[in-house]
């Protein structure tokens, strides 16, 4: 899949590597535009640093685990996925928002919305595969998180009280019915 | 192969539970199944997605506590403490300030900054309280314009102004933020209009656009906008004050 990538995916590099000049910048380029739009829709100052964070932290585990691809440019982008979250939120809440859901987004481009479009399928794509996770056994969620955390081998099948090659068996079968039913799900759907 | 059958291969592969006999003939079957080839993207990707969520590294935590820390500077600090440590040799250094602190001088001009917030008139924003237990945005944009965090201020404000343009508290607000914002011109504008008009803050709006060009280091047009303010008003005596030390 050829992309284009955009030059604003330097702070999606910046993110990854904790560069805190980088992020000093995200703050500063973006945070009073936050802050200003969730205070003027009911939220407190409180609401926007963590919509904010929240946000950077969705953006940093895709392109760390998934290797995001950033298309468009950062700013708006970001600003979309905020304002997305909190109207969200407030829907949650049930407090009224001041301004309609994207009408004043009318100048972002559409490359914009794909991006942040993007971003919230792989938040409902994680929702579900993380349902399907609780279906399986005790013993083939043990065994996937332990492995997941990236600990050698040996010692996960010692923490389990398993041999080594019992472990890798069952974990190819554990990860295999979870794909499996992750596969089901889709096709209930 | 049925897809159960190649769901486990596509899985023991992955996970690294095959002989290099069986990893090899696994490979080249990979170059031709396209099933195959799904099944693989479609294993890393629940893998991945999984593994952000149930197995976060110490990376994924430092990053967060980065972000938790130029949030709290960012988003609760109202003035910006945003102290920068400089390494430079001792003779350098020394240099450096003196060198800084003449140039400085020159380019920020602390005493037309200094004049500026010695005259400026409306520090406080007062708004009829309605007393219901949600504040209207009015009462909000006061709340932020006395806690002199301009910017949040001017952007409520900024909504308010272009749903009633003909309020004139709004508009009177809004001039101010927009001068403590750094925009100057577009203050000018609404004040102008306010000065044309013949509300209670006709000659505020003069003062306050005379204050803009000072700020900016334009005591000609201070001047002139200071001398427009006529005896007997309210800030008279402060605009004459300002004018003489102007000259």
């Amino acid at each position: 899949m050829a992309k284009n990538i955009h030059s604003d995916q330097r702070y999606i590099v910046g993110l990854v590597n904790n560069d805190t000049a980088i992020i000093n910048e995200i703050y500063k380029r973006c945070a009073a535009k936050v802050k200003s739009w969730i205070v003027f829709n009911n939220g407190s100052d409180d609401d926007a640093a963590d919509i904010f964070q929240e946000s950077l932290m969705d953006i940093y585990k895709q392109a760390k685990y998934k290797s995001l691809e950033l298309t468009c440019p950062f700013e708006p982008y970001i600003l979309l996925i905020c304002k997305r979250k909190w109207l969200n939120e407030i829907k949650k809440r049930s407090i009224l928002p001041v301004t309609n859901s994207e009408e004043d987004l009318l100048h972002i481009g559409e490359d914009t919305f794909a991006n942040a479009d993007y971003l919230e399928n792989q938040e409902a794509q994680s929702k579900l595969f993380f349902k399907a996770f609780e279906k399986l056994g005790e013993r083939c969620r043990e065994i996937i998180s332990w492995s997941m955390k990236g600990e050698a081998q040996e010692k996960v099948a010692e923490t389990l009280g398993v041999t080594y090659g019992y472990l890798r068996k069952k974990k190819s079968e554990c990860m295999a019915s979870l794909i499996k039913m992750v596969q089901s799900d889709k096709t209930e759907e | 192969m049925m897809n159960e059958e190649k769901l486990l291969t596509v899985a023991r592969y992955l996970e690294g539970d095959m002989e290099l006999q069986e990893k090899q003939e696994f490979e080249t079957l990979l170059q031709v199944d396209e099933e195959l080839k799904s099944l693989l993207a479609e294993y890393k990707n629940v893998h991945q997605t999984l593994k952000m969520k149930i197995a976060p590294s110490e990376d994924d935590k430092e990053v967060e506590a980065t972000l938790a820390a130029f949030g709290k500077q960012y988003f609760k600090d109202q003035e910006h403490s945003s102290a920068r440590v400089v390494t430079l040799r001792p003779y350098l250094r020394w240099i450096s300030v003196a060198a800084i602190l003449v140039i400085g001088l020159f380019v920020w001009a602390p005493w037309s900054v200094n004049l500026y917030e010695k005259y400026s008139i409306s520090k406080e924003m007062s708004v009829v309280e309605r007393g219901a237990d949600t504040k209207n945005n009015l009462e909000k944009a006061a709340d932020l314009y006395n806690a002199h965090d301009f910017s949040a201020a001017s952007a409520v404000l900024a909504q308010e102004y272009t749903l009633s343009p003909e309020n004139t508290l709004v508009a009177y607000y809004y001039g101010i933020t927009l001068i403590e914002t750094g925009k100057e011109n577009d203050a000018r504008s609404i004040l102008t209009k306010l000065y044309e008009g013949e509300s209670v803050f006709k000659y505020d709006a003069a003062y306050y656009i005379g204050l803009s060009f000072l700020k900016q280091k334009d005591n000609q047009q201070a001047l002139e906008w200071l001398a427009k303010i006529p005896q007997g008003t309210a800030n008279y005596d402060k605009a004459q004050e300002l004018s003489k030390k102007l000259h």
